[in-house]
């Protein structure tokens, strides 16, 4: 008895000071606020205008856009039901195209495209060589961008969507590597079908957009490694995308109608960093302390 | 044990457990949720170390106070849960102080050695101060080719789940390989720690502590799984917890129904761990990396 009386005690001495520290230990550190999650910011990322979403809907709500191409500021869409609609503005105003389909755009000189099945770069004198290694990919609808991005700001990486809807990445080295295989969406349908891939190619962001026929837009920031959910808002549906360096956007094409996304920071938990941090772990200490109490004074009045 | 303690003595003891269950919820709820009206919850307190202050001075406090004897096992039980999660939650910052090289999975698995060490150190103060009759039973001695059958046939009957959901609901929406060679090496450990620690605290020390007083298991096991789904309110603070609740109810109430028929705690510690390998593995982050 007497061994598991000291026990008790000396249990009961470690609780309360645990405790105690717990609650004073931010006052004596200072309160600090905890830094920001590390995440890979979008480089030169500037704010969007007043509360704009990450995604904000700009035209044909209600209609399926299956194409969007951006050619020196002309913004050129698909629409189911009203056909090749051109707009350069931005989205403000709308006018039929005088002749459907975009024209391919020359690859300017170290830009990576797909040809014969294959990924390869262009060189300085508008050659295209294929990459040893690369999966088998599809031959781009236009303009060089279905299924092939370069990352911006790291020469050599690549991310390519092969004919099977895998997402490969090369890495400066040259290597190959498979970087995301898309899951099943239920227990009926199998993977989303990936619809579009695209960066900038200027260093506007390090960002590379994945648009999926399911799955709405993923992200990765760093070569293709690592991808996140980036479609708050979109439609799960997303069947094109393209990025607009004059406009610091990405479109997307999707079954609600043309999207647009600017550029901003990637969205972190907010950082409380106000003066009075001090006195609210004060309160907060306080609040902990009356609600033991509370409890304590029950649980001794309850079992009498 | 449990048959040998008369009939007559159980109603206190049930009655000692619910009231230090109650007061335990209702203490660890004001300080979850008050503060959050006054103040930042992220910065104020990211860790929720004011739970794990709380709950280790109901337990101090019925350590100390004779008349408290019958709360202990489930004060034992609250404060296992919430200080090695505190812990857990801390240790990755704390190392990246004292040890800025060490990378964020390799500070995210010894988390998972912090948290079950100390909920080991629980397991243990539980078997030092209660009473034989009192002590939960952890269930660990037992494992056998059934365990083993069942170890399995569960995982693969939660992934079959999971897949078959909508992935949407889930945000599992892919396997990015090149991270998952690069971070399953120590992330998988740091997951089946941390599933084993959990399992300790809900199945082992709450429900065990449980079902010492009371002849319903059932009770036990719905009691253990409501804090389990209510612990995921504390912890999601960058996120919608609310519809993360049910599921996490049902979901421990399922680990609980499995380990009270095996009498083993072995298949719940392997079908959490094979989930939250999965959950890390396949569950792409949003924008705000959840």
């Amino acid at each position: 008895m007497a061994s598991e009386s000291r026990a008790l005690h000396v249990a009961a001495a470690a609780g309360l000071a645990a405790a105690a520290a717990l609650l004073l230990a931010p006052l004596t550190a200072g309160a600090q606020a905890p830094p920001a999650p590390a995440r890979t910011p979008q480089a030169n990322a500037t704010a969007p205008p007043a509360a704009e979403p990450w995604w904000a809907p700009v035209a044909f709500q209600g209609r399926t856009v299956s194409d969007v191409r951006v050619d020196a500021g002309l913004l050129s869409v698909s629409v189911a039901g009203l056909g090749e609609q051109q707009s350069a503005d931005g989205g403000v105003t709308w006018h039929a195209a005088s002749e459907p389909g975009g024209a391919p755009v020359p690859a300017a000189p170290g830009a990576w495209q797909a040809r014969g099945g294959r990924v390869g770069r262009v060189d300085a004198t508008g050659t295209w060589h294929a990459d040893p290694g690369s999966p088998r990919v599809a031959s781009p609808s236009t303009a060089g961008h279905g299924t092939v991005a370069g990352v911006p700001g790291a020469d050599g990486w690549v991310v390519a969507v092969d004919v099977d809807g895998v997402v490969w990445r090369r890495d400066a080295a040259g290597h190959w590597d498979r970087a995301l295989l898309l899951l099943n969406q239920d227990a009926l349908h199998g993977a989303p079908r990936v619809t579009g891939i695209a960066s900038f190619s200027v260093p506007l962001s390090d960002a590379v957009y994945l648009a999926t026929d399911g799955y709405s837009v993923l992200e990765s920031t760093d070569g293709g490694d690592d991808w996140v959910r980036a479609g708050p808002g979109l439609p799960d549906s997303v069947l094109a995308v393209t990025t607009d360096a004059p406009r610091r956007a990405v479109w997307a094409g999707t079954t609600d109608g043309l999207w647009r996304h600017h550029l901003q920071p990637t969205p972190a938990p907010p950082v409380y960093a106000a003066q009075d941090l001090r006195l609210r772990w004060v309160g907060t200490a306080a609040v902990c302390l009356a609600a033991a109490g509370v409890a304590l004074g029950g649980m001794l009045r309850l079992l009498r | 044990m449990s048959s040998t303690v008369p009939a007559a003595r159980r109603a206190p003891a049930w009655h000692g457990a619910a009231v230090g269950l109650g007061a335990a919820a209702l203490a660890l709820g004001i300080s979850l949720l008050l503060p959050r009206a006054f103040s930042d919850p992220v910065a104020v307190d990211p860790y929720v170390a004011r739970l794990a202050a709380v709950s280790l001075v109901l337990l101090g406090a019925a350590l100390l106070l004779p008349r408290l004897r019958d709360t202990r096992a489930v004060l034992i039980a609250m404060a296992a849960i919430v200080a090695p999660f505190t812990l857990w939650s801390a240790t990755p910052r704390v190392l990246g102080i004292f040890w800025p090289g060490l990378g964020g999975d390799e500070r995210f698995a010894w988390a998972g050695v912090a948290q079950t060490v100390l909920t080991l150190a629980f397991v243990g103060l539980a078997w030092l101060v209660l009473r034989p009759d009192r002590r939960p039973a952890m269930r660990l001695a037992r494992f056998t080719p059934t365990t083993a059958l069942i170890c399995v046939g569960g995982s693969a009957l939660l992934l079959g789940i999971a897949l078959a959901l909508p992935a949407t609901w889930l945000g599992r929406l892919g396997l990015p390989t090149v991270a998952l060679a690069r971070d399953m090496p120590w992330v998988a450990p740091g997951d089946v720690l941390q599933a084993a620690a959990q399992e300790l605290e809900f199945r082992g020390l709450l429900m065990g502590a449980l079902e010492r007083v009371t002849a319903r298991p059932w009770i036990a096991n719905l009691a253990q799984a409501t804090f389990f789904g209510l612990a995921h309110i504390a912890v999601q603070y960058q996120g919608p917890a609310g519809p993360f609740v049910p599921v996490t109810i049902a979901l421990g109430f399922v680990l609980g129904w499995v380990t009270q028929r095996t009498g083993s705690l072995w298949p719940a510690i392997v079908i959490h761990a094979v989930g939250d390998v999965a959950v890390d593995a396949a569950v792409l982050p949003g924008l705000y990396g959840f």
